[in-house]
């Protein structure tokens, strides 16, 4: 699978390892508040009225865990293609969270991404959607990248080493 | 890959677990017959929940100031009388308008929609932080208050009356 190196590669090779550090920087960020905060953030869940109650509190304490677990993972560069599977399969469910709301009426909501405070504010879920798209796309190329046995893998446990025969 | 990546998700579910257990706002896992999520132990352990009739007896006795923490468009199509509206919704900006009408000593019995409604609690863990102490929440809310035969009124607004003093009422069976 591996390939020749991408135009982004070829431009700089630091470009994919900045991408998987801007990528673990940004749900380490998000968690940290929602990790202090479990109770506002279990409110903010509540209100996208998507999950049963009985499950909100687990959801809420356990969800910035993972963000944060997964961040240190992409941090470390261990386990780079199982991480950055997971991040991309977390930015879906929060893309698919905004949307259902959105199609709801509920075009204003608490995203509950960084902060969890009411002053946080609520944010136009467009807006939400369209950097959740670009985390996505950061996501999905890292993900690429890393499980396409690239240079990004060359410290990760799960990398496949290319090599004469290699196909 | 997937296997990792469910390592990953243990990994993390397991870190929260062990810090839920010794956060000071940890959340109960799992809920309780009327926890509502998102309202931390220690508001469990300060707040008491009673039945209707219970609550309609502090009623009779007019012992308690009774907060409707609905919408306001739902307490003005009905609430118990005397109560004041507090929605959860709109806590920031309601609060200082009936802040003069629930003195920190007095008892504040909170009631919501139904048995699955958590936002009588929630208010709860709001007003705590702000010297309140004697904080109660009625179990099935306003639902079970009409099932048990228990009357309501309409109007925009509760009474001013003081608790302990007037005769404005009609909750009565």
């Amino acid at each position: 699978m591996s390939g020749p190196p991408s135009a982004w590669a070829r431009l700089h090779p630091a470009i994919p390892l900045l991408l998987r550090l801007v990528i673990a920087g940004v749900f380490i960020a998000a968690s940290i508040d929602k990790i202090a905060h479990p109770d506002r953030f279990a409110d903010i869940v509540l209100d996208y009225d998507l999950l049963p109650d009985p499950i909100i509190n687990l959801f809420a304490v356990c969800l910035p865990w993972v963000e944060f677990a997964l961040g240190l993972f992409l941090v470390a560069g261990r386990w780079v293609p199982s991480a950055s599977l997971l991040a991309t399969g977390l930015t879906v469910m929060f893309m698919a969270a905004i949307g259902i709301n959105l199609a709801r009426g509920n075009a204003n909501l608490h995203c509950g991404c960084f902060s969890t405070s009411a002053e946080g504010g609520k944010e136009a879920a467009w807006g939400l959607l369209a950097r959740d798209a670009l985390l996505l796309a950061a996501g999905i190329w890292l993900f690429v990248r890393s499980y396409g046995c690239s240079p990004l893998t060359a410290s990760s446990s799960s990398r496949r080493t290319p090599g004469p025969g290699h196909r | 890959m997937l296997l990792r990546s469910a390592a990953i998700v243990l990994v993390g579910c397991g870190l929260a677990l062990v810090a839920n257990a010794f956060h000071p706002m940890g959340l109960p896992i799992p809920l309780g017959e009327v926890e509502g999520p998102g309202i931390p132990r220690w508001v469990w352990h300060r707040v008491r929940t009673v039945y209707p009739n219970e609550a309609h007896a502090l009623w009779e006795k007019r012992s308690v100031v009774f907060v409707d923490v609905r919408d306001r468009k739902d307490y003005v199509e009905s609430h118990i009388p005397r109560a004041i509206s507090l929605p959860y919704r709109e806590f920031t900006t309601a609060y200082p308008e009936v802040r003069g009408r629930l003195p920190q000593g007095a008892a504040i019995l909170m009631y919501c929609y139904g048995s699955h409604c958590g936002l009588g609690m929630r208010v709860a863990k709001l007003l705590l932080p702000r010297g309140y102490s004697d904080l109660i929440v009625m179990r099935g809310g306003i639902a079970e208050w009409e099932a048990a035969g228990y009357g309501t009124t309409a109007g925009p607004r509760g009474s001013t009356v003081p608790v302990g003093g007037g005769s404005r009422g009609g909750g009565g069976r």
